[in-house]
C-alpha cells in the first residue's frame, strides 16, 4: 500500500513531459526536482515498505545513475495484492515473478540494438543523453546540456579499459546568468581568489607548483615545547623564521614554479614575498580540488618545500581569474592543461533551484553516457522495451502450467503501467494509446514502437532517436523484481517505539 | 486506504493544490513589491521582528531588500525571493521588475491551466515567446561605445532611470553624475568593492559629492604631520604591536626580572628596526591594516612619518589600488617593493569626524563617495540607490548595449511575441499571446503607480508601437505617450536578465505538481 503510494508521487515525473516536485526541507530549504531518486532521497518516509523503494531508487542511482523512477516496483506490487486478494500463496507469486523477469530480461537481449559510437562520431551518444535530459527542466537547452555531458564523458574517458572516471568530472553551479551559459572547460575551476589582490589576474604558460604544506612557521606535529630564556634565543629564532620564509620562496621560485596552488594558508610576510617574487599564488584550495589540478596538470602534489623540483611542476596554458556579477566574486580557470583529461561544466542558470537540478540533470545524462561507453547496447525508449516485454512474458506465461501463470500475467501488466503513465504524463489518453501501440508491435513485429510522448507523429522510436542504455533498463526489472520479492516475504512488521526521554 | 507514510507533521500538497498554493503564493509576492515600480512607485516600510524602536527599521524602494527580509514560507514564493537576489547579484537592479514579471506570467498561466491546457504546454509556449521576445529586445539595442559624448551621455540617461524610482529621485540628475563619474574611474573593472560609499548623518542629500581623491576613514597618529604633500606612501600589512615569534611554539621564560628587562629591550630593538627599515625606504605616509602600538607611533611621528593604523582589509585593498602601491608586509628588500604615490595627503573633516583624504593619486582606480542626509533610513536607501545605480552602470561598461525603458522595450517585446505567436500553430500560441499579455502588464503597472489611467496610456502605446514608432514609451511625469530616445534608458544586460529570469523561474513553478513539506524541525530552547 505504502509502496503504491510511492510510487504514485513519483509517477507524474516520468517521461519528457513530466512534472516537478517541490520539496521542503526541516529547515525550509527548497529543491525543485524531476529526478526520482532525488525526490524520494528528500521525502522523509517513515513507512518501512516506502523506506525499502527509496533504497531501491537510491542503489539504482548508484549503479547506473538515471531510470531511477521507481515506477516499475509499484505497479509490481500493485498486482501483486490483488494476487494475494484472489489466495495465491506469495512465494508463488514471487516465483512467477522471477521467472517473469528473466523471461523480460532475456527479451530485453533480444530486442536490445548496438549503437555505433567512436571518438568521432559521437552523434548516438548525443542522442542518449538527450533522452535521459528530455524530462528535465533543463531541455530548454537540450542540445547543449546533451553535448556538454558527452564531451565531458568522452574527454574523460579511458577507451581502452571502457571506464569513466567520475571524479574527474567536476560540475560546478553559480547562480546567475542563464541556463544557456552553462559550459564545458577543458581544465580545472577552483572557486579561489589570488591570495594578494595585486597579482596578476592571468597566467600564461603556467608551471604550477602544487603544495600540500603551508607558507606559515613549521610546525612540527608532534607535541613540543620550545621554551626562550635568553635574548640571543630571541633574536636567533627570529633570523630563522625570517630565513624559513625565504627559503621556501626561494625553493619555489628556484625549481622554476611561476604559480603556487596551496592547500593551506600563507602567513601574512609570505604571501608579501611572494608577490614580491612574482609569483601569485592561490591558497585554501580544497582538497579533491588540489587533486583534479594534479590530475589535469600532470603536476605532482608536494607535501614538502625540500621535495621541490621542476618534473614536479604542472603545466597549464592559462590560468585566470574570472569574476560574477556585481558582488565581487571570483573563480581561478585553469585552461588548456598538459592533461586534457580533467574538465569541469560551469552550470549557470536564474536561482539556485534551477541550477541545483540542471547539476542533477547532467550528471543523470553524463551516466547514461557513461554506460553506453562501458556497454554500447541500447533499448528503445518512450516506454518500447517495455511494451514488447510484456508480449514476451504474456506469451511465455500461456506455457506454464502451474499457477506462476498468473504471477507472469500479473508482472506483464505491471510493465504496462510504464506506457501508460508516459501516455498520461504526455496527455494522451492512456489505456487507447497503449493498445494501440501494442497491437502495432504484434502486427508489425517490430519492437521499436513506443508511446509518441512529443506528439510527433511518430511512433518508431528508432527514427525519432530515443534510447535508453541496455544495462539500465536490466538494472530496473532485476531490482524491482528482487525488492518486491522480498517485501512480499515479509509477513510481519515489528515496530520497536522509541523509548521516551 | 490511506496509510500513513510521511513522517509525522509532513503534509503533501498534490497537482491542482499544489500549482494553486504555488501560482497564488508568487503572485501574492509579486503583487507586494509591485507598487514600488517604477518612477512613481511607494516605499515599504520593513520591521524586524527582533529589535523595537528605530534600529531595525528599513525604509526601502528596492525589491531585492524588501523581500529578502520578510520570511516567507511558500516554496514558490521563496524561488521568487531567489531570483531577485540573482538578479541582484549579477546586474544590481531590476529586481522587482524581475518578480512582477514572474508573477504576471504566471498570473496568464493560471487562466490557461483553467481552460485545462497541459503545463508542458503552457512552458513550450512560453519558452517560443521568450526566444522571440529576446530577439526582438536584441534587435532593439544599440551601442553607443564608440562616441564619447553620446555614451556619457546614455550612461547618465541609465542612471537617471535606476534612481529616478529611488529616493534620490529628487536629486537624480546630480547623482547620476556622481555614479557616472565613479564607474568611470574604475576603467572597466566591476569590482564594486573599489568604490567606497561613506555615509555620514547631517546635512542635505544634495550635499553628497563624489571626492576627487579617495577617503579613508581614519585618523592620523598623534603628533604626525597632518598634511603632507608629494606622498610617498607605503600600504603594510604587518603587526605593528609586538612582532611575535611564529615558530614552533615558542614560549619566553624567563628566570628573574633582569632577564625580562632584556627581553624587553630586544624586543622594542627589533620594533626599532623595523620601523627604520621602513623609514628608510623614504616614505612618508605609512598605512598598516593592523594595530600601531604607541612605541612605533611615536617613532614614526619622529621620523616626521604619518602612520595610520587598522585600515581594514577592503581599505587597505582600495588605498593600495589607488595609490598604485603593493600591500607589503616584509621589509627586507626595499628595491623590490613598490611604493604608492599621491600628491597629497590630508586630513578632512566631514560631519564631525577626522578621516584621511588621498589627493591626486597616481593610479586612481578607486574613489569615495561622500553621502550626506537627514536621517539614518534616508542614508541607507541613498546608499542602496547608489549602489544599485553603480552596479546597473559597470555592468553597461561590460556590456555597452542600451534599450529604452518607460515600458518601450516591454511593449516592444510583446509586440514582437505576438506577431511570432499568429506563426505558430496550435495551443501553444495562446501560451505565447499569454506572455505578451503579461509583458504589456509591467507598463500598466508603471502608469497605475504614476496614478494615471493606465488603460488608455497602455492601449496608446501599444498603437504607436504597431504603428511603427518603436522608440515610444510612456513619460510618467508628464502622463503621455513620447518618444524616449535619449529620455528613458536602460541597461541592455538588465532587461535580459529580467526577461530570462522571470520566464526561468516561472516556468519551474509551472512544471511543479506536487509540494512535500517534511515536518519542521523542532527547535529546543
Amino acid at each position: 500500500m505504502a509502496a503504491k503510494t510511492v510510487a504514485n508521487i513519483v509517477r507524474t515525473s516520468l517521461g519528457p513531459r513530466g512534472l516537478d516536485k517541490i520539496l521542503i526541507s526541516p529547515d525550509g530549504d527548497i529543491t525543485i526536482s524531476n529526478d526520482g531518486a532525488t525526490i524520494m532521497s528528500q521525502m522523509a518516509i517513515e513507512n518501512q515498505i516506502g523506506k525499502l523503494l527509496v533504497e531501491l531508487s537510491k542503489s539504482q542511482d548508484d549503479e547506473i545513475g538515471d531510470g531511477t523512477t521507481g515506477i516499475v516496483a509499484g505497479a509490481l506490487l500493485e498486482q501483486a495484492e490483488e494476487l494475494l486478494d484472489r489466495g495465491i500463496h506469495p512465494i508463488r507469486i514471487s516465483d512467477g515473478f522471477e521467472k517473469a523477469c528473466k523471461i523480460a530480461v532475456a527479451h530485453l537481449d533480444t530486442v536490445s540494438d548496438v549503437i555505433p559510437w567512436s571518438k568521432e562520431d559521437t552523434s548516438d551518444l548525443f542522442k542518449c543523453a538527450k533522452t535521459s535530459l528530455g524530462s528535465k527542466i533543463v531541455n530548454k537547452c537540450h542540445d547543449q546540456f546533451a553535448q556538454i555531458a558527452v564531451d565531458a564523458i568522452l574527454a574523460v574517458a579511458d577507451l581502452e579499459r571502457k571506464d569513466v572516471d567520475f571524479e574527474l568530472i567536476k560540475v560546478e553551479g553559480k547562480v546567475g546568468g542563464e541556463l544557456a551559459d552553462t559550459a564545458l572547460v577543458h581544465g580545472v575551476i577552483i572557486d579561489k581568489d589570488f591570495s594578494h589582490p595585486q597579482m596578476p589576474k592571468e597566467v600564461k604558460d603556467a608551471k604550477i607548483a602544487i603544495l600540500t604544506c603551508p607558507f606559515e612557521p613549521p610546525k612540527p606535529p608532534t607535541k613540543h615545547k620550545l621554551e626562550i630564556t635568553t635574548v640571543k634565543e630571541f633574536e636567533e629564532l627570529q633570523k630563522y623564521e625570517r630565513e624559513t620564509f625565504e627559503t621556501m620562496v626561494r625553493q619555489v621560485k628556484e625549481c622554476g614554479a611561476n604559480i603556487v596552488a596551496c592547500q593551506w594558508g600563507f602567513d601574512d610576510e609570505a604571501n608579501s614575498l611572494l608577490l614580491q617574487h612574482k609569483l601569485p599564488a592561490i591558497r585554501w584550495v580544497g582538497g579533491p580540488e588540489i587533486e583534479l589540478l594534479a590530475i589535469a596538470t600532470n603536476g605532482r602534489i608536494v607535501p614538502r618545500f625540500e621535495d621541490l623540483s621542476s618534473e614536479k611542476l604542472g603545466s597549464a596554458g592559462t590560468i585566470r581569474e574570472m569574476s560574477f556579477g556585481t558582488t565581487n566574486e571570483n573563480m581561478i580557470v585553469v585552461e588548456h592543461c598538459a592533461n586534457s583529461k580533467a574538465v569541469t561544466v560551469l552550470v549557470r542558470g536564474g536561482n539556485k533551484m534551477i541550477v541545483d537540478e540542471a547539476k542533477r540533470s547532467l550528471h543523470d545524462a553524463m551516466c547514461v553516457v557513461r554506460n553506453l561507453i562501458v556497454n554500447n547496447n541500447v533499448v528503445y525508449g518512450g516506454a518500447a522495451a517495455e511494451i514488447s516485454c510484456s508480449i514476451a512474458v504474456e506469451k511465455a506465461a500461456d506455457q506454464v502450467s502451474s499457477i506462476e501463470q498468473y504471477a507472469m500475467r500479473s508482472f506483464a501488466r505491471a510493465l504496462d503501467v510504464i506506457p501508460m503513465t508516459l501516455a498520461e504524463n504526455s496527455g494522451l489518453p492512456p489505456i487507447e494509446t497503449l493498445s494501440y501501440v501494442k497491437s502495432q508491435q504484434i502486427k508489425q513485429g517490430i519492437s521499436s514502437l513506443g508511446v509518441d510522448c512529443m506528439d510527433t507523429g511518430i511512433n518508431d522510436m528508432k527514427e525519432q532517436f530515443v534510447f535508453d542504455p541496455l544495462i539500465s533498463k536490466r538494472q530496473q526489472f532485476l531490482l524491482a523484481t528482487q525488492l518486491v520479492k522480498m517485501i512480499l516475504k515479509i509477513d510481519d512488521v515489528i515496530v520497536h517505539r522509541n523509548d521516551e526521554q | 486506504m490511506s496509510t500513513q507514510l510521511f513522517n509525522e507533521g509532513a503534509t503533501e500538497e498534490r497537482a491542482e493544490n499544489a500549482r494553486l498554493s504555488n501560482i497564488i503564493g508568487a503572485i501574492a509576492v509579486g503583487d507586494l513589491v509591485k507598487s514600488t515600480l517604477g518612477p512613481k512607485g511607494m516605499d515599504k516600510i520593513l520591521q524586524s521582528a527582533t529589535s523595537r524602536g528605530g534600529d531595525g527599521l528599513i525604509v526601502t524602494n528596492d525589491g531585492a531588500t524588501i523581500l529578502k527580509s520578510i520570511p516567507l514560507d511558500n516554496a514558490a514564493a521563496k524561488v521568487l525571493v531567489n531570483i531577485s537576489k540573482v538578479q541582484d547579484d549579477e546586474v544590481g537592479d531590476g529586481t522587482t521588475s524581475v518578480c512582477v514579471l514572474a508573477a504576471e506570467i504566471l498570473r496568464q498561466a493560471e487562466q490557461l491551466l483553467d481552460q485545462r491546457m497541459h503545463p508542458q504546454t503552457i512552458i513550450d509556449g512560453f519558452r517560443l515567446a521568450t526566444a522571440s521576445a529576446r530577439e526582438a529586445l536584441e534587435r532593439s539595442a544599440v551601442s553607443h561605445k564608440d562616441d564619447e559624448a553620446q555614451w556619457r551621455e546614455d550612461l547618465l540617461s541609465i542612471a537617471r532611470t535606476t534612481l529616478s524610482s529611488k529616493v534620490l529621485a529628487a536629486d537624480k540628475h546630480k547623482f547620476a553624475e556622481v555614479c557616472v563619474d565613479a564607474v568611470l574611474r574604475l576603467k572597466g573593472s566591476t569590482n564594486l568593492d573599489r568604490i567606497q560609499i561613506i555615509k555620514k548623518a547631517g546635512g542635505k542629500v544634495s550635499d553628497s559629492y563624489l571626492s576627487d581623491g579617495f577617503i579613508l576613514n581614519k585618523k592620523i597618529g598623534v603628533n604626525q604631520p597632518r598634511l603632507i604633500k608629494g606622498a610617498r606612501i607605503m600600504v603594510a600589512n604587518t603587526p605593528m604591536d609586538t612582532d611575535k615569534v611564529k615558530v614552533f611554539g615558542a614560549k619566553i621564560k624567563v628566570s628573574d626580572t633582569a632577564q625580562l628587562a632584556e627581553l624587553e629591550r630586544a624586543e622594542r630593538e627589533k620594533m626599532r628596526a623595523k620601523v627604520q627599515k621602513i623609514a628608510a625606504m623614504g616614505i612618508n605616509v605609512f598605512v598598516n591594516r593592523q594595530l600601531i602600538y604607541n612605541w612605533p607611533e611615536q617613532l614614526f611621528a619622529d621620523a616626521g612619518i604619518m602612520a595610520i593604523e587598522h585600515a581594514d582589509f577592503d581599505g587597505v585593498e582600495r588605498l593600495a589600488l589607488v595609490t598604485g602601491g603593493e600591500i607589503a608586509s616584509s621589509f627586507d628588500s626595499p628595491e623590490l617593493l613598490k611604493l604608492g604615490a599621491c600628491d597629497t595627503v590630508e586630513e578632512v573633516i566631514i560631519g564631525e569626524d577626522r578621516m584621511v583624504k588621498f589627493g591626486g593619486a597616481a593610479a586612481g582606480q578607486a574613489c569615495t563617495v561622500v553621502l550626506r542626509g537627514g536621517t539614518g533610513q534616508m542614508l541607507d536607501e541613498a546608499e542602496r540607490s547608489i549602489h544599485d545605480a553603480i552596479a546597473v552602470l559597470s555592468q553597461t561598461i561590460a556590456e555597452p548595449r542600451i534599450v529604452y525603458g518607460g515600458g518601450c522595450s516591454e511593449m516592444l517585446m510583446s509586440k514582437a511575441v505576438d506577431d511570432a505567436a499568429k506563426l505558430v500553430p496550435g495551443k501553444k500560441s495562446i501560451a505565447m499571446e499569454a506572455f505578451a499579455k503579461a509583458l504589456r502588464q509591467m507598463p500598466t503597472i508603471l502608469a497605475d503607480n504614476a496614478g494615471l489611467d493606465s488603460a488608455d496610456l497602455v492601449a496608446r502605446l501599444r498603437a504607436a508601437h504597431y504603428d511603427g514608432k518603436s522608440t515610444s514609451g510612456l513619460d510618467l511625469f508628464e502622463g503621455d505617450v513620447i518618444d524616449v530616445v535619449g529620455k528613458v534608458t536602460e541597461s541592455f544586460k538588465l532587461k535580459r536578465q529580467v526577461l530570462l529570469s522571470a520566464s526561468e523561474a516561472a516556468e519551474m513553478i509551472l512544471r511543479v505538481d506536487d509540494i512535500i513539506r517534511c515536518a519542521p524541525r523542532q527547535r529546543r530552547n
